[in-house]
């Protein structure tokens, strides 16, 4: 059992001024499955191969099991890549398939079979160890491959987006066996991905890291509810959160003509430096249609609907007055709309002006200067 | 495509292609209709079945070659007048295999050459199909099961590891990660009495300015650990010869690849009355294969010893060499029996005051040509000219030691194509055998392991077939 420790870890690349990761300190508990996400070139590949021992640690130090691993060779660490490698050997058995790295290492038969075979019954594939690998589907060829990882008994499972080169079907389908499988043997996990989804998904927590940088670490739910900066929460959660910037105005949010209710608390947090502005956000599901005399409510104009049958989704450009202030600023690169989720029975018609209110306990704000979070 | 050092990269693989691997996210979704990026102009691309999954292509377009175990489908087309190997993977591992391969062509490293990346695929009811990665098939190289199949020589794998040590150190020393080191990816050919290796399959690799020692160390270490299981796998299916120790060739790997890095990369000590050492130093790395573009001279600080440094090597020594003399483009040792072949010409015709540019002219008239014409037609895609002449020139002396005379030329390829050519050519059952393994490892596609025909027989028996009724993947994962 193990836990993993980046502590003040920094990687600048030979020829580069700016580190790829930036003084990284991270915990990984024992037996926790953490998920590394973030968008490509963040440094996130980076992070798990310093860990891998793959790249060179140029400032701070690796902890696996309270043991200081940062200069140490790859194969010294007991860490497995999961998924980098794994060939299945049409000659061998299921059971030889998994264990051949065993009997490499000198481990004694009756331990390689005794490994085989509990993995075997975690993987649910105890009936088909003595049959070769052309006899199983493809999934229980898959399982297979990640057996010859489990028998190792490492400290520590890496995964590099590890499900990138499967199709669509396969990816939803082999999310959910890795997420079980490292809930059921609780060996630490450290899985990187630039897939959101996937990291809500599977990870006990998630750290979000941009430009080498943490930005913030938590429960899928904690990043969901209360990200920590306007990054966080542009990035996680699909559709991606509504962000806008509005200049605030006697303690409220003005939104062309009109205005929304903010927390004094918050605006009293603001500075100078945000030269009274204030970003929203909401996420499309805590917007909803409101009466057109309703207070607290803004105008969207409905560029687009859909009708899901279960969700209808709203797509408009919130109408402000146009001053160089409130040409809003839209801080979420990933949908340039504003996007309203509702019940698709009364979805309005496209080129409509609707009025929208925000769920006050649902609102996000933030400061424009430094982008972190007020509320 | 990591790109965390590109600045400090090779120009020449940093300008090697348009295609940029992304991530598959919102903003980069698979295009709407077909899209063909590609390295070679063969308007026959575009005729191709695109809009059918890779395992349902007609027969007619497969050219049945040996294949390497593969968790993808991967199928050799004929494409005009070229052979292509078609691999189905998702777009953005097609992209970034491409963009790697790419750039290793252009660093003259020895891969497979990509020749496009194929996406927006759509079936005919317009449902999304994977990308395709296109490489050209590389003439006369073979996958490692299809050498032992032929049982040839019981120092195959030894002369297999040998071959791979050099092409790992090769990669490296260009600052290519591979992340996947094995047998299975990798292609040989035949190269006099040794082998070259290729590399065909990039997914897991990272070009870097330079390799850290861990990098190293773990292509090392996994290369080993793949290596002895591929040859386990080989011995369950008594295809290997019985007294070859897996363990042993997979530590070889380990050995050979070690001395090949510090002959090409240590720095060596002499003092300064011993500069001939420089030389030495030279001549041995030529023996390897390898020239000295650059040599690091310094003197150490207590001014007492000089230390030398290659700094810059490149593969390739004979063959280039053969290739100003003759324009002939051969694998190295096979450019050394060449050259050999051209001093005995040029002792035994008298000419050592002659050029050896204009001998070598005359050599290739007089004995080169005329011979590798005398390759069977239907042999002309199977044995390279050059393997050809190398493998007359081993049958020669065998007849004339048998003899106790010299044989004529023309004699000894007679005999050759009669009594030892036929040995190249892959039996049916053999080559069914090599593809139906290298099928097996596929965990993509349902038109691999739902065909009936390719499971249910043999060692399993009864119940081994696989019933999709019987394989609820989905059930398993709910307790």
């Amino acid at each position: 059992m193990a836990e993993v420790v980046f502590d003040h870890v920094t990687r600048i690349y030979p020829g580069n001024d700016k580190p790829s990761v930036d003084d990284l300190n991270l915990d990984i508990k024992d037996g926790e499955f953490l998920v590394l996400v973030g968008p490509s070139g963040c440094g996130k590949s980076t992070t798990l191969r310093m860990l891998a021992g793959l790249e060179e640690v140029n400032k701070g130090r690796i902890f696996i099991g309270g043991k200081d691993v940062t200069t140490m060779q790859p194969k010294d660490r007991d860490i497995a890549m999961v998924f980098q490698n794994y060939a299945l050997y049409p000659h061998m058995t299921v059971a030889d398939n998994m264990g051949f790295a065993l009997k490499i290492a000198g481990t004694p038969k009756e331990e390689i079979r005794k490994r085989v075979e509990e993995a075997a019954k975690i993987l649910d594939l105890t009936e088909f160890l003595d049959r070769k690998p052309k006899a199983l589907s493809g999934g229980q060829r898959q399982r297979v491959a990640m057996g010859r990882a489990i028998v190792r008994k490492p400290k520590v499972f890496l995964m590099d987006e590890p499900l990138s080169n499967l199709d669509a079907k396969l990816r939803v389908q082999t999310r959910t066996q890795i997420a079980a499988l490292q809930r059921q043997l609780g060996v630490t996990t450290l899985y990187v991905t630039h897939d959101q989804t996937e990291a809500l998904t599977m990870g006990d927590r998630i750290a979000v890291i941009k430009l080498g940088k943490l930005q913030q670490v938590g429960a899928p739910t904690e990043l969901y509810d209360r990200p920590a900066n306007v990054f966080v929460a542009g990035f996680i959660g699909s559709p991606s959160m509504n962000l806008n910037t509005h200049p605030v105005v006697d303690g409220k949010a003005k939104i062309g003509d009109d205005t929304l209710d903010l927390p004094a608390e918050a605006v009293n947090k603001l500075t100078p430096e945000d030269g009274g502005k204030i970003v929203v956000g909401f996420r499309p599901e805590d917007g909803s249609l409101a009466a057109p005399d309703e207070p607290n409510a803004f105008s969207l104009k409905v560029v687009n609907v859909e009708d899901l049958g279960s969700d209808g989704y709203i797509y408009g450009n919130i109408i402000t007055d146009g001053s160089v202030a409130e040409t809003t600023t839209l801080m979420s690169d990933q949908n340039k709309l504003t996007t309203i989720r509702v019940n698709p029975r009364v979805l309005p018609r496209v080129g409509e002006v609707v009025k929208i209110k925000i769920d006050p306990s649902k609102m996000h704000l933030f400061a424009p200067s430094t982008e972190l979070r007020l509320n | 495509m990591d790109t965390n050092d590109q600045s400090q990269l090779d120009p020449r693989a940093v300008n090697a292609t348009s295609v940029n691997a992304e991530d598959d996210t919102e903003e980069s979704k698979e295009p709407e209709a077909l899209n063909i990026t590609a390295a070679s102009s063969n308007p026959k691309m575009f005729t191709l079945p695109w809009n059918q999954p890779l395992a349902m292509w007609p027969d007619d377009l497969l050219v049945n070659l040996p294949r390497g175990i593969s968790r993808h489908v991967v199928r050799f087309v004929r494409v005009g007048d070229d052979v292509y190997a078609m691999k189905e993977i998702t777009r953005s591992v097609a992209e970034r295999e491409y963009e790697l391969l790419r750039r290793l062509r252009k660093l003259d490293l020895p891969t497979v050459t990509p020749i496009a990346v194929v996406t927006g695929r759509h079936d005919k009811d317009g449902n999304p199909l994977e990308a395709m990665l296109v490489t050209e098939h590389l003439k006369y190289s073979l996958p490692y099961r299809a050498l032992f199949a032929r049982n040839l020589r019981t120092d195959t794998a030894e002369r297999l590891i040998d071959a791979l040590a050099v092409l790992m150190v090769r990669l490296h020393l260009a600052g290519f990660y591979w992340g996947d080191v094995s047998l299975s990816n990798v292609l040989f050919l035949r190269d006099a009495d040794a082998y070259s290796a290729f590399l065909v399959d990039a997914e897991t690799g990272d070009l870097h300015a330079n390799l850290t020692s861990g990098q190293r160390e773990y292509d090392i270490d996994l290369a080993r650990t793949n290596i002895i299981g591929e040859l386990m796998d080989l011995s369950s299916g008594e295809l290997l010869p019985s007294d070859v120790d897996e363990v042993e060739v997979g530590n070889r790997l380990v050995d050979r690849y070690h001395s090949l890095w510090s002959a090409l990369t240590d720095v060596d000590t002499f003092n300064p009355d011993e500069m001939w050492k420089i030389e030495k130093r030279v001549n041995k790395l030529n023996e390897l294969g390898f020239d000295v573009d650059e040599l690091e001279v310094k003197t150490a600080a207590d001014g007492t010893h000089v230390l030398v440094r290659p700094r810059v090597v490149d593969a390739g020594y004979a063959s280039r060499k053969l290739m100003r003399l003759t324009g002939l483009d051969v694998q190295e040792n096979q450019a050394r029996r060449l050259l050999n072949d051209l001093d005995t010409y040029r002792a035994s015709t008298w000419r050592q005051n002659d050029d050896l540019e204009v001998v070598a002219t005359d050599w290739m008239r007089e004995v080169y040509e005329p011979t590798v014409r005398m390759i069977p037609p239907e042999y002309r895609s199977q044995i390279e000219p050059a393997q050809f002449f190398h493998e007359v020139l081993d049958h020669r002396w065998f007849l004339a030691e048998n003899a106790g005379h010299d044989i004529p030329m023309a004699e000894a390829v007679q005999s050759y194509v009669k009594n030892v050519l036929p040995q190249y050519k892959l039996d049916k059952k053999a080559m069914k055998d090599i593809n139906a393994d290298a099928d097996s490892g596929v965990i993509d596609d349902e038109f691999t392991y739902a065909d009936d025909s390719a499971r249910g027989q043999g060692a399993e028996g009864e119940g081994g077939g696989y019933n999709p009724e019987d394989d609820p993947d989905a059930a398993v994962w709910s307790h």
